[in-house]
Parts: C-alpha cells; structure tokens; sequence
C-alpha cells in the first residue's frame, strides 16, 4: 500500500525534522518546504498530498499568506491544512479558519498529539 | 509604560523561560538580572526582533551547547543542527511571553530569527531599556536578554476575562 504524502512548509529544519520523525513513524511519507513560497510550490507539484502543515512566521512568504495565495491561485487544490506554529491568538486562529485551515496546532507540541490531529484529517482513523 | 508594567513584563519573561525549558526537560533556577551581564553567554546567540503598537524590541537567547543538544528534538548534534534549534527555541520563547502579554492587551509582530557566532560578546547600542536575564541548569547559564521600548501612554491591561491565545501545545480542529 502508497504510504499518504503530506507536505511540511516550516522555515525551520528542526522544527521540520521533529515533525517529520513523528509523521514517518506513523508511516507517512513527507515532502518538505521550507518557506511559504517553496512550500505554495511543493503543494501545486504534488496535488496528490493528503495533508498540509504550515508554520506562520516565515521568510519570504508566510504560512497565512500561502493559505490565501493557494486558495486565490489553486482553488482546485483542496487539501486539508494544518498551521502548526508558536503563534496562539486566537484572532489569528480565526484568520485561519476563514481562510481554509483545518487545525492549529501550538508549539512546542506533543508529537503523538500531531500523529493523532493528522489520522484524523486524513481518515486514517 | 509604568515601572511596575516593566516589573509584570520581566516577571513574564522569566516564567516563560522556566516553563519553556521545562517542557524540554531542563529545570532552572533563576539568577537573577542585570542591565549589562558580560559573563555566562556562549559562543552562539540567537536574535529575535518583535514590533507592536505598545512595545517593540528583541530577544536575545544564549543557552549552551550541551542543553542544546540534550533538548534537540530530533537528536541533532551537528552544528549547524544546534545553531537551528537555538533559532527555534528563541522563537518559541517570544511565541510564549506574546502569548502571555496578549492576555494583557499587547499585541506584536514577530520577525523571524538568526543566529550569530562569535568569540566575545558585547553589546554597544541599545534604544530601549536591557534587561539580562539568567538562570541557572543542571547544562549551565541560560541568559536572556528583553530590550524593549514602550509607548510612554501605554500600559498592561486587567487581565483578559475570556482567553484570547492557546496555550502551548493545544491542538484544535475546526
């Protein structure tokens, strides 16, 4: 059976990597953006990713602007997504939701508390 | 803002450096602050800006090499591995007191973080007030330093009734 693909965009590697060894060992196969520009292109080149999750401050392009620069330009792509960040507010929680998220996740977070978030986004529950 | 609104903004910092370093395993013990602390920093320090309509200022973090590798979350050990994760943990930090002072009415952006290497440490200008924080671990002197400049109008506010940010680690789905 394919392993589900789902798409990490966080500009940093470690936080990449903690997520990362908890969706592997999940058996989950990860794609990596590391910007919010990389990581809009990462999911255009593969519409076929179960699952997004999206860091909110980063370089270049930030996860709330990838949020609408994919819903503006992508409409087709309908992935649930993930924000995943040290960000707490909950009006910017709120900014989220209106523009697609399906989940905020603060960090530092558990990663069998990620592991669960994600089975049950993508139905493996 | 007032000097006992500096006193809650410190007193915010040190909570949120003892609870961060917590949920990683470390447990501190606070040593106290200075306005210019010259001992205790590593060779790697990480800088974090932040900017609001109340306060802006940075961040600055130093923790030492082995706490960084005790802590790494996926077990980096390289240096290049160490340097991110000081990035990360000064961002979670800034992520925890923005959390916290939300509670009293400040709000700021975050910039993201860098990391700097260097032999000796000083530092030469400052617009806002520097306070050096340390605390003491079981992997050495954490230092932090908060240099913020407040709007002379501003002050914190009566704590939020309601909960206006997560708490670390919350999930939601909507």
């Amino acid at each position: 059976m394919t392993s589900k693909k789902i798409v990490v965009v966080d500009d940093s590697r470690t936080a990449r990597q903690q997520v990362i060894m908890a969706l592997a060992d999940a058996g989950y196969d990860v794609i990596e953006g590391v910007d919010g520009r990389d990581g809009l292109s990462k999911i255009v080149s593969n519409p076929d990713a179960a699952l997004i999750i999206c860091d909110v401050n980063m370089p270049i392009m930030n996860g709330l602007e990838m949020l609408n620069a994919l819903k503006a330009d992508h409409p087709a792509i309908q992935v649930p997504i993930i924000m995943v960040t040290t960000e707490a507010q909950l009006e910017l929680v709120q900014q989220a939701k209106a523009a697609g998220a399906r989940g905020w996740i603060v960090k530092p977070f558990k990663p069998h508390m990620l592991v669960a978030a994600v089975r049950k986004l993508v139905g493996d529950t | 803002m007032r000097h006992e609104d500096w006193n809650q903004l410190n007193a915010i910092v040190i909570e949120s450096v003892t609870s961060l370093l917590a949920s990683s395993g470390v447990e501190t013990a606070y040593a106290g602050c200075a306005e210019d602390r010259v001992e205790g920093w590593a060779d790697t320090i990480s800088i974090i800006g932040f900017g609001g309509d109340k306060l802006r200022g940075s961040l600055v973090l130093s923790a030492p090499e082995s706490l960084l590798v005790r802590t790494h979350p996926a077990r980096g050990t390289s240096e290049e591995d160490l340097a991110d994760w000081l990035s990360e943990l000064a961002n979670l930090l800034l992520g925890q007191i923005k959390a916290r002072l939300s509670g009293l009415g400040v709000s700021f952006v975050m910039s993201t973080p860098i990391t700097l290497s260097a032999t000796t440490l000083r530092f030469r200008r400052f617009k806002g007030l520097p306070v050096m924080h340390a605390f003491n671990s079981d992997e050495g002197t954490v230092v932090v330093m908060f240099e913020a400049i407040g709007d002379d109008n501003a002050q914190l506010a009566a704590p939020a009734e309601e909960p206006v940010a997560l708490d670390a680690g919350e999930v939601i789905l909507f």
